[in-house]
């Protein structure tokens, strides 16, 4: 078929604009790596191995993940416009974080583990509420995470309230902007199997999150054990941007914009698709990191980047589809 | 001929409001059963009750063996339903929809053989026209959306099929294709087929038997072509109010009554 | 079962405290300088001190109770926080620093002690360390705030030896000073910082000694129904200066929201606006809340000048801020004309710089 060639094409361009962000965010930074002495034990060395290339490789996973987790959202909750804070993943992490900072004083380790379970807490409550209200189908889920939701932004309040303006809520607001500026190699690999395993295991169940985009009865004829099915996917997306979310504080717009990006790239929800949602949000990320990085005397907060890079490019892809392009 | 499913006495509802109040039939192998009714009047509580989607009371025997006692693996194998609303909102081609109905025969990460995609693939053209398969699922009409998910109902040999009014949005033609294949497929595979539908006369010209419900309860079942036009018309009448029904040319044709 | 679970988690949780017990503030370890020669007889009162100097390679103790080892006294510096980097200029070391923390502009004194400083490189604030900016700089040591902990590991791991600091009161500042001097190798700096300081310390309490402490309310600078409660540093400054913190019962460990109610029950005698606020000393006195207030009728409403540093918090400095303080509250134990004579020494003597009397106007000619 044309057709699958050409979405051949556009993927393989998708590869390729990856991997020269990737190239390029291994490149550009405030220390001057010389190249010529990356082999030895050097500075050059130990910045690359410890600072660059473990921010670049977040960056990347971080920007895969969302783009899957966000389209795993959408896809669940039937809703275009779905994404993490609708069951309370975000706000939940902000909460746990913030918690960390004012009541823990936080050093990294500790704010990534309690935003990564402060996440995860406020989706099983969301799960536990609507399965106690024995609601059927997504708006049940929804309510209880807009009543989490409530619940989480009242704490996060209750906790800038108390917190000192200088040292905690400038952390707490710095957090909820999203940064990739203080992830090192022990970030990276504290949080990759995390990332990986949720990763893995929407990919395999990637046709069973198809599925979950019908009617619940239509679902359940299908062989769906759809209940289950939808907490398990849900989890999945969750541990993903959990685990994410917990090192680089919140990134905004990618796991909303990736997703769209790739199916008005592919017009399919396939497999591909979700691989190219992916590929989509990790290029997406790497050039708003590259970009937070440079443009200023110090760092960007990335979510600034993400959605000033983000949202005229989706308008672009949008116009371009009214016209009938493409 | 042999039965397939039997109801007896089935009650269901949705929470304390009971929908079905005792409704006992049987459907053999082979035969397109209507079930005719007005709206609200249990048809879609039933079929779902029947595929296992309700929880019920009384007995529903599905090849003899208790539903609620068969996992929901062994009934979707042998069931195959099409809902009211088919809910593929995102963008996905036609034949992935269709793929979809493999579903209950693919293990949890297992994709369709290159076998059933191609099955999937001439299924599709036979019943919703050629060139429709790479199309966006979403972007097509009305009508073709339901010819696509009727191509995933009749995609795996089930025993059991129902149909939850599958022709609502589908003009004439494809009305009458649809009905003659539902008819084709009972009498060549022997599957059973029950369809609930608006379309009294489409129900008259291709069905072997209907099945009238009011509200919750069966009034009864009447083979097509073994009584008299006026007995039919008695037995709709119940339904539908003052009705005629007429004979032409081998079929059955319902009207309303114009006496008064 | 569910005793011995219990048991072990009383024993886990002493462990835990016991651990963050040992870990000390701020203390310095020198290494064992060989005594074989025999040293010039120190001073009876300087056998507390370290020794000679400099005495690399060292090894001192941070803030956060890490261990580092500085192997040669060092040339270039980084420091990631304001409070560090007045104390190096105080300490006469800035033209050692390569890069110091971001909106370094915000700080009057670089401006006025080492405008150089202004130009230098920035590593980002507590908030967003710029961890390559830093790399790139190849400091010999870095100095950050405790709340850079992790960053300061990571430096650690790239190779650059990182210290630190906490300075959140008089003491930990003094114990930050000590710090430095050992890790930069200018401990005789630091103690002629730390000696200036305690005389100014054994001064105002001589001089101020039988005064009657008149209740003081110090408005925050977010907003005048803002206050520090005694666990706070601020509050040390106003006694300091020979006033009674009327918020002193407060527990908060930041600057804690009080009502128009409270504050009227308090009554204080003098309000004191803390550095850099953001409304006027007449915006106060024309709260028509507040005009009851003793403080108010009487005009006893006094701005901390901020054009030098923000007295009000642990800066080398900060004991000038007491000076204010009592100058302001004891007039006639310490008048404003010797304060600012004293002021314009302490500059003179530790940041090298001639002080306009226009940056520290008397409060009483309002």
């Amino acid at each position: 078929m044309p057709g699958s060639k050409r979405l051949c094409v556009r993927f393989f361009a998708a590869l390729v604009l990856t991997g020269a962000l990737l190239l390029l965010s291994v490149a550009v930074g405030r220390y001057p790596i010389l190249w010529e002495e990356v082999l030895e034990d050097t500075l050059s060395r130990r910045v690359l191995l410890t600072l660059r290339l473990p921010r670049t490789l977040m960056a990347l996973t971080a920007g895969f993940g969302l783009g899957v987790a966000g389209g795993t959202y959408q896809t669940v909750f039937q809703n275009p416009l779905a994404s993490p804070d609708v069951i309370g993943v975000s706000s939940g992490a902000s909460a746990g974080a913030a918690a960390a900072i004012l009541f823990l004083d936080g050093g990294l380790a500790c704010v990534t583990l309690a935003a990564f379970t402060g996440g995860f807490l406020a989706v099983l409550s969301a799960l536990a509420l609507a399965s106690a209200a024995q609601g059927r189908g997504m708006n049940t889920i929804v309510l209880s995470g807009i009543a989490v939701n409530a619940v989480s932004q009242a704490l996060l309040m209750l906790m800038k309230l108390a917190g000192d303006p200088e040292r905690h809520l400038a952390a707490i607001e710095f957090w909820t902007m999203g940064s990739f500026a203080d992830v090192t190699l022990r970030h990276f690999l504290a949080v990759l199997p995390w990332a990986a395993l949720g990763l893995a295991g929407l990919l395999l169940l990637h046709r069973q999150v198809l599925l979950l985009g019908l009617e619940p009865d239509e679902a359940h004829m299908l062989g769906v054990p759809v209940q289950g099915m939808r907490y398990l996917v849900l989890l999945l997306a969750t541990l993903v941007t959990g685990a994410v979310v917990s090192v680089t504080g919140l990134i905004s717009f990618v796991g909303l914009l990736a997703p769209h990006i790739a199916r008005l790239i592919t017009r399919s929800s396939r497999f591909s698709t979700v691989m190219l949602s992916g590929v989509t949000g990790g290029a997406l990320l790497l050039a708003s990191d590259i970009l937070a990085r440079s443009i200023g005397s110090s760092e960007v907060p990335v979510s600034v980047v993400t959605s000033l890079l983000g949202a005229p490019f989706l308008f672009w892809l949008m116009c371009r589809r009214e016209a009938g392009h493409g | 001929m042999a039965e397939l499913l039997r109801a007896v006495g089935l009650e269901a509802g949705y929470g304390d409001r009971r929908v079905l109040h005792g409704v006992s039939f049987r459907l053999y192998a082979g035969e397109l059963c209507a079930l005719l009714g007005s709206n609200g009047c249990g048809k879609s509580t039933l079929l779902r009750a029947l595929c296992g989607l309700l929880p019920y009371r009384g007995s529903c025997l599905l090849e003899g063996e208790e539903l609620r006692n068969l996992t929901q693996r062994q009934q979707t194998q042998r069931i195959a339903y099409l809902t009211q609303r088919g809910g593929v909102s995102l963008s996905l081609s036609a034949l992935d929809v269709v793929l979809m109905g493999y579903n209950p025969v693919l293990g949890l990460l297992e994709r369709p053989s290159r076998a059933q995609v191609e099955h999937a693939k001439h299924m599709l053209e036979e019943i919703a026209g050629p060139g429709v398969a790479g199309r966006d699922f979403a972007a097509l009409s009305e009508g073709q959306k339901q010819m696509v998910l009727f191509a995933r109902t009749l995609l795996r040999d089930t025993r059991l099929l129902l149909l939850d009014e599958p022709d609502s949005a589908l003009d004439f033609p494809n009305r009458r294709r649809m009905l003659s294949l539902l008819r084709q497929r009972a009498q060549q595979r022997g599957e059973g087929v029950l369809l609930c539908s608006h379309d009294v006369n489409l129900a008259l010209r291709y069905a072997q038997r209907l099945l009238l419900l009011k509200e919750g309860r069966l009034l009864c079942g009447v083979r097509v072509d073994a009584v008299p036009p006026a007995e039919l018309a008695e037995a709709l009448s119940q339904l539908y109010g003052p009705v005629e029904v007429l004979r032409h040319g081998g079929y059955f044709i319902m009207t309303g009554d114009e006496r008064d | 079962m569910k005793q011995k679970i219990g048991a072990l988690l009383a024993a886990l949780a002493l462990a835990v405290s016991a651990a963050a017990c040992g870990a000390p503030g701020a203390s310095v370890t020198p290494t064992p300088v060989p005594a074989a020669t025999p040293a010039p007889t120190p001073a009876p009162e300087q056998i507390v001190r370290p020794e000679t100097q400099p005495a690399f390679p060292a090894t001192v103790t941070d803030a956060a109770g890490r261990q580092v080892s500085i192997e040669s006294q060092p040339e270039t510096l980084v420091s990631g926080y304001y409070i560090t980097t007045s104390m190096l200029i105080a300490m006469g070391q800035q033209d050692k620093l390569v890069g110091i923390e971001a909106k370094a502009a915000s700080r009057p004194i670089y401006a006025l002690a080492a405008p150089e400083l202004l130009e230098l490189p920035n590593v980002g604030s507590a908030k967003e360390f710029d961890l390559e900016g830093c790399a790139a700089l190849e400091p010999d040591l870095a100095i950050l705030p405790l709340r850079l902990k992790d960053a300061a590991d990571t430096l650690t791991e790239l190779g650059i030896p990182t210290i630190t600091v906490n300075p959140e009161d008089l003491e930990q500042m003094a114990q930050t000073v000590r710090l430095l001097g050992q890790a930069i190798g200018a401990v005789e700096e630091a103690q002629a910082l730390l000696d200036d300081n305690q005389a100014t310390q054994d001064f105002l309490e001589q001089t101020l000694a039988g005064a009657a402490a008149p209740r003081v309310y110090l408005a925050g600078n977010s907003s005048y129904l803002s206050t520090a409660g005694g666990a706070m540093y601020q509050n040390a400054l106003i006694e300091l200066g020979g006033g009674e913190n009327v918020a002193a019962g407060l527990t908060d460990t930041y600057w804690a929201q009080v009502s128009y109610e409270q504050l009227l029950s308090w009554d204080p005698e003098v309000i004191l606006i803390a550095c850099d606020a953001g409304y006027t000393r007449e915006e106060l006195l024309g709260d028509p809340q507040l005009e009851q207030l003793s403080a108010v009728r009487s005009g006893a409403v006094y701005a901390m000048p901020s054009g030098v540093e923000a007295w009000d918090s642990p800066v080398p400095s900060a004991l000038v801020g007491s000076r204010w303080v009592a100058s302001v509250l004891h007039g006639d134990a310490y008048p404003f004309g010797q304060f600012q004579a004293d002021a314009a020494e302490f500059y003179r003597n530790f940041y090298g710089f001639e002080i306009d009397p226009a940056l520290l106007p008397d409060p009483l000619a309002w």
